[in-house]
Order: C-alpha cells, then sequence, then structure tokens
C-alpha cells in the first residue's frame, strides 16, 4: 500500500517537473512568434553604425556637390547652368514628371494591409529605392497616406488599391534585392505575417513611372 | 490526509520544474558581456558619429539657403531663369521652409519604459511603426508639411530602427517624438482620433501606458530637408 502510494508520488512528481519545462519552453516559443510578426527589425549596435557611416558618407557627398554648384554661381552663364540642372533634379524628385530608370518590380497577390503597405514602402526607401509606385500611382509629398477603407481596401491619392499590388522601384536593383531578401528582413516577415501571400522579385533595366 | 500532502507536492514540483528550466536556459548572463570600457567606447563611437552628423547637417542647410539666395540674385539680372518653376519644385521636394497652423503630437515611452541597458522594455517603448502609422495618418489627411523631432519628413524619408534606436533619414533621433504637421487641424484631429486608423498604436498604448499627445497649435514651423537627396537612377521623360 505505502510502496504504491510511493510509486504514485515519484511519478506525480515527475510528471509536474515535466509540466513545468514544457510551460516555460512553450511561453518562450510565443515569445519567439511575436518577435517574428514584429513590424521593425531587431538589430545590433554594429548595425546601428554602419547606417551613421554610410549616412555620413551620403551627407558629405551631398555638401560637395552643393558646394561645386555653389562656385558655378560666380560666373552668370555657369549659374545658369547650374539652375537648369538643379531644375532637372526637382523635376525628377518632385513626382510631378514621367521618369525612368533601372530597378527592380515586386508583384504581392493575396491579402495584404495598410500598415504593412507602409512598411514596405518606408523598407524600399530604407533600401536605396529613389522613386517608387504601387499600381501606378507614385508616391510623393503629396500622395504619400494610405487609409484603409471600412471593407479592409487600402485607398491612397482617391483610388482603391487592389490586388496583384504591383509596386514599381527605381534604384540600384542588386542592392535592392539583397535588402529586401535578407533572412529575417521586410519579405520574410511579410511572408511570414501574410503566409497565403506571393511575393514575386523582378530585375529590370527600364522601369517607367509616370 | 494525503489530499493536501499531494497538492503540495505537486505545485513544488512544478516550481522545481520551472526553476531548472529558467536556470539552464537563461542565455543572458547576469553581468554584461562587454567591459564597461567598451561601451564607453562603443557610446563615444555612436555620439561621434551623431555629432558628425549635426554638423553635416547644418552644413547642408546652409548651402541650400546660400545656392537660394544665389539663385535669386541671378534671377534679377537674367530674364532666363525659370524662377517660379524652380521655387514650386522646391517645395514639391521640401526644400522650402513652411509655416503655418497644424498640429504638435508627443509620443514618448512609458514612465516604466528602459529604452537602453540590459533592461529593456520593447512593450513599453514607442517603435518606430508607431511614428510611422501616425505620419501616415497626418498624410492621408493632407498634411502639407511634416517635421520629426525638428527634422523634415518627406515621403522618401525612411523611418526605421536598429534594436531600440530609432533613426529618421538614417539620422539617430530619441524620445520624446515630436511630429509637427501643417495643414487642416480639424482634417488630421479627425483622423488621428479614429482608433480605426491605428489599431495597433492605440491597443498597445492603452496597455503600456506609453505617451501620445495631440495639441492645436496656430504656428508651426517645418524646417527645410537637411538630408541627402539622391536621383542617379532616375531619368525624366522627355515629353
Amino acid at each position: 500500500m505505502l510502496d504504491g502510494l510511493k510509486k504514485r508520488m515519484i511519478i506525480l512528481s515527475i510528471t509536474a517537473v515535466l509540466l513545468g519545462f514544457i510551460i516555460v519552453l512553450q511561453i518562450r516559443s510565443l515569445q519567439n512568434v511575436d518577435e517574428l510578426f514584429f513590424r521593425d527589425n531587431v538589430s545590433n549596435i554594429f548595425q546601428e553604425i554602419n547606417i551613421l557611416k554610410e549616412k555620413n558618407s551620403a551627407l558629405a557627398d551631398e555638401i560637395e556637390d552643393l558646394e561645386k554648384n555653389l562656385e558655378q554661381f560666380d560666373d552668370q552663364n555657369l549659374a545658369l547652368d547650374a539652375i537648369e540642372s538643379e531644375i532637372n533634379k526637382y523635376k525628377k524628385l518632385s513626382g510631378d514628371f514621367s521618369v525612368f530608370g533601372p530597378g527592380i518590380t515586386v508583384t504581392l497577390t493575396g491579402e495584404f494591409s495598410t500598415p504593412w503597405m507602409i512598411d514596405l514602402i518606408n523598407h524600399f526607401f530604407n533600401s536605396g529605392a529613389q522613386a517608387v509606385d504601387v499600381n501606378g500611382i507614385r508616391i510623393t509629398n503629396q500622395s504619400a497616406g494610405f487609409d484603409t477603407l471600412p471593407q479592409g481596401q487600402i485607398f491612397l491619392n482617391g483610388s482603391i488599391l487592389s490586388e496583384p499590388y504591383i509596386f514599381n522601384v527605381l534604384g540600384e536593383s542588386s542592392t535592392l534585392i539583397d535588402i529586401l531578401e535578407l533572412p529575417g528582413g521586410v519579405f520574410d516577415r511579410l511572408q511570414a505575417t501574410f503566409p497565403d501571400l506571393i511575393i514575386e522579385t523582378v530585375m529590370k533595366d527600364v522601369i517607367s513611372i509616370n | 490526509m494525503q489530499k493536501p500532502f499531494f497538492i503540495s507536492v505537486l505545485i513544488s514540483s512544478i516550481f522545481l520544474g520551472l526553476l531548472i528550466v529558467i536556470q539552464f536556459s537563461t542565455d543572458k548572463p547576469i553581468e554584461s558581456n562587454f567591459p564597461l570600457h567598451e561601451l564607453e567606447a562603443r557610446d563615444n563611437l555612436l555620439k561621434s558619429f551623431i555629432d558628425d552628423q549635426s554638423y553635416l547637417q547644418s552644413r547642408i542647410v546652409n548651402l541650400r539657403k546660400q545656392i537660394d539666395e544665389a539663385q535669386n540674385s541671378i534671377a534679377l539680372q537674367s530674364e532666363n531663369v525659370n524662377v517660379d518653376l524652380l521655387d514650386s519644385l522646391k517645395k514639391a521636394v521640401g526644400l522650402t521652409e513652411l509655416s503655418g497652423p497644424g498640429l504638435e503630437i508627443i509620443l514618448d515611452d512609458s514612465s516604466l519604459a528602459y529604452r537602453e541597458g540590459t533592461d529593456v522594455t520593447d512593450i513599453l517603448l514607442v517603435q518606430a511603426s508607431d511614428i510611422r502609422d501616425t505620419i501616415n495618418v497626418l498624410n492621408a489627411a493632407h498634411a502639407l508639411g511634416l517635421s520629426l523631432n525638428n527634422q523634415r519628413v518627406i515621403a522618401t524619408s525612411p523611418i526605421t530602427s536598429v534594436g531600440t534606436t530609432i533613426l529618421v533619414n538614417n539620422s539617430h533621433i530619441a524620445p520624446p517624438f515630436v511630429i509637427q504637421a501643417i495643414g487642416d487641424s480639424e482634417a488630421m484631429l479627425q483622423r488621428l482620433r479614429d482608433e480605426n486608423s491605428m489599431i495597433d498604436l492605440y491597443r498597445r498604448f492603452s496597455q503600456s501606458q506609453a505617451v501620445f499627445e495631440v495639441a492645436l497649435k496656430d504656428v508651426i514651423n517645418v524646417p527645410i530637408y537637411n538630408g541627402d537627396l539622391q536621383d542617379e537612377y532616375i531619368n525624366l521623360i522627355e515629353e
């Protein structure tokens, strides 16, 4: 009788220890899932330093260009050329004029949401995109805000966007793809959030954005 | 007699199991791996990059102002300069200061949060996605100009995070995050108050007690964009 009781107690204790073990593992695995669905990158100090270094180098290049530009104003003819080239640069960037260049086309087919649309476009620009359009609407200072309609559709600049969502992204194709397709990067997180979403990326020599 | 004994054995065993797992699967050392001088060196390196960045950004703003003045002066001397086009393009790109009525939105971490050190509390912190969502709502309400911690935010401005550090235009910014928006205050306010427009933010902020404050302002000044403008992969289609 006592032996039976002892045996049951041992079994009960082992089961309880295993139960505790499993509870902790489960909690930890759920935390990992949360991290996977997190909309922002989890990264480290070395990446931060690298970004700041690259940014400072880009700012230094911009200063060099601006200084050269300013020097041209000492001569009236050169000044007129400088103004003309400035007008051309801002025409390309303003979004009011049609542009073309190399880049990638990303096609998303399936369920998708406004917050992820915002994140994806943010990632395009962070990866070096110089111009982006989605379903034919260029993202500019005048058309940058997305809305969600009551039925869940994504609304931009007076138009309802429907799938497939086609993004034309102008920039250095290989750099864009390398960054977007990084393990744990935006495409991985997007796929983890929307398992049925089909993501197709094509590099192109010439893409037009109107 | 046996039942309370069984229950106490059961509870103790579960507790023991939890302790064993925590003990053996702790992956963070109680004390940091980094010696103090390495942490200090890391912080100094970051600070030096951030200081350089501030200098470079202010130099860019200054050069753009000088170019502006030089352009105006040339425009007075020559009829061949299309100043109106240049000005309207600069405005579209974000290279003119703006002033007008609007909103000031403050996003700040919960008072219980730690953004640095080994006790970082992600759930209580403002995330880059919170800032992006807020700016998106303001853009959707047709904000005419936006700044974040006094940095102009344009359509191509990435707002990202590296760990717990938030970057706008790839420049480091620290909380509180102050967004200023010029435009139709009522329209922007209405959108911001609509919880459906920022479901994630409202749900997380109500749980974490992070700060989300909106104030109407008669005058808001938005500075010019102080970053680089890359265009080497874009070509104009001649019409």
